[in-house]
């Protein structure tokens, strides 16, 4: 792959499709968790410098629960499961049935998002897994509570020294009903980026 | 039999296609947003449509039921990323006559499609 790699459209769109496989299932998983519709929104695609990223991400400068997982196997990278805090707690009253909204989020409350971001991470890769014929590997989610371009700013750390370029998939979910609203971002390596375009060129190959 | 592929991405068209074609279904018509998908309905009146859900501006949920308008006893199969209850039971109730959840599986969407046969 060149250095300075561009996505002609139709990369473009087999990514989003890619992205609508994976947040598809994870909004699945979700609807089955609160017992509501979830909405998703046309994925953003971008290859971009890791720099950019954390201006990019939805919610920069407000506070979020962020769960993120390294993803190691045939593509390297790491994907975010994101909910604004006002979210994140009207989520955990709905799992735990609490009638009385909560104000901060407890220890307990944490290890629910975070079990809650495992199921959408597995739902999210699985698909992957699925659909581009590849093996995605996951760990648990590490949950943490602060601004969305810290969270994104934490996933960087890890890997910002072995990539300048990052492939960023973003989409946007939000659970009408409840008023809750997250996102899921992937981001490779601009490498493993061109294994998951090669994995669905075979596929169409059949 | 004409098959509408209402898809916004591209490349699921052309997997559809590829698909379909390669089982022998040559009459393919395809339909890339919520508008074209109704425009081609209407002018083309396929026999069968495999359609999509999340789809830019308008949802595909919103378009099966302007073809359920236009033709009560249209064939249209949900091809879609969304597996969840909710949405399948309103495009049951809508009156979809099936929904395949992607990534397709190729065996499944020929078995479906070949009901459909006249």
């Amino acid at each position: 792959m060149p250095k300075k790699y561009r996505l002609t459209e139709f990369q473009k769109d087999t990514l989003r499709e890619t992205a609508h496989i994976g947040s598809g299932r994870a909004s699945t998983a979700l609807s089955k968790l609160s017992g509501e519709e979830v909405k998703l929104n046309h994925p953003r695609i971008d290859l971009v410098s890791t720099k950019e990223i954390p201006k990019l991400v939805r919610g920069k400068k407000k506070l979020v629960v962020g769960a993120y997982t390294p993803i190691s196997g045939d593509v390297s990278g790491t994907l975010v499961v994101m909910f604004p805090t006002k979210s994140a707690l009207s989520l955990v009253d709905l799992l735990k049935g609490r009638k009385k909204p909560s104000r901060v989020l407890s220890d307990e409350d944490k290890a629910v998002l975070q079990e809650v971001s495992n199921i959408l991470t597995g739902s999210y890769l699985g698909a992957l897994n699925e659909f581009l014929g590849l093996e995605l590997l996951h760990s648990l989610p590490r949950v943490v509570s602060t601004f969305g371009e810290s969270v994104i700013d934490l996933v960087l750390l890890g890997i910002e020294e072995r990539m300048k370029d990052a492939l960023l998939i973003q989409t946007n979910f939000v659970v009408e009903k409840r008023e809750i609203e997250g996102q899921i971002v992937l981001l490779t390596a601009v490498k493993s980026a061109d294994i998951i375009l090669k994995a669905i060129e075979k596929r169409m190959q059949g | 039999m004409k098959i509408l592929i209402a898809d916004d991405s591209a490349y699921t068209r052309k997997l559809l296609a590829s698909i379909l074609a390669r089982a022998g279904y040559r009459d393919l018509v395809e339909a890339e947003n919520w508008k074209e998908s109704i425009e081609k309905f209407k002018k083309e009146k396929p026999d069968l449509v495999l359609l999509d859900i999340i789809m830019e501006e308008k949802s595909g949920i919103d378009v099966l039921e302007e073809i359920m308008n236009v033709d009560p006893k249209a064939n249209v199969i949900m091809v879609t990323a969304m597996g969840q209850e909710p949405l399948r039971k309103k495009a049951k109730m809508l009156g979809a006559k099936d929904y395949i959840v992607k990534p397709v599986d190729h065996r499944r969407l020929l078995k479906l499609v070949n009901k459909f046969e006249r």
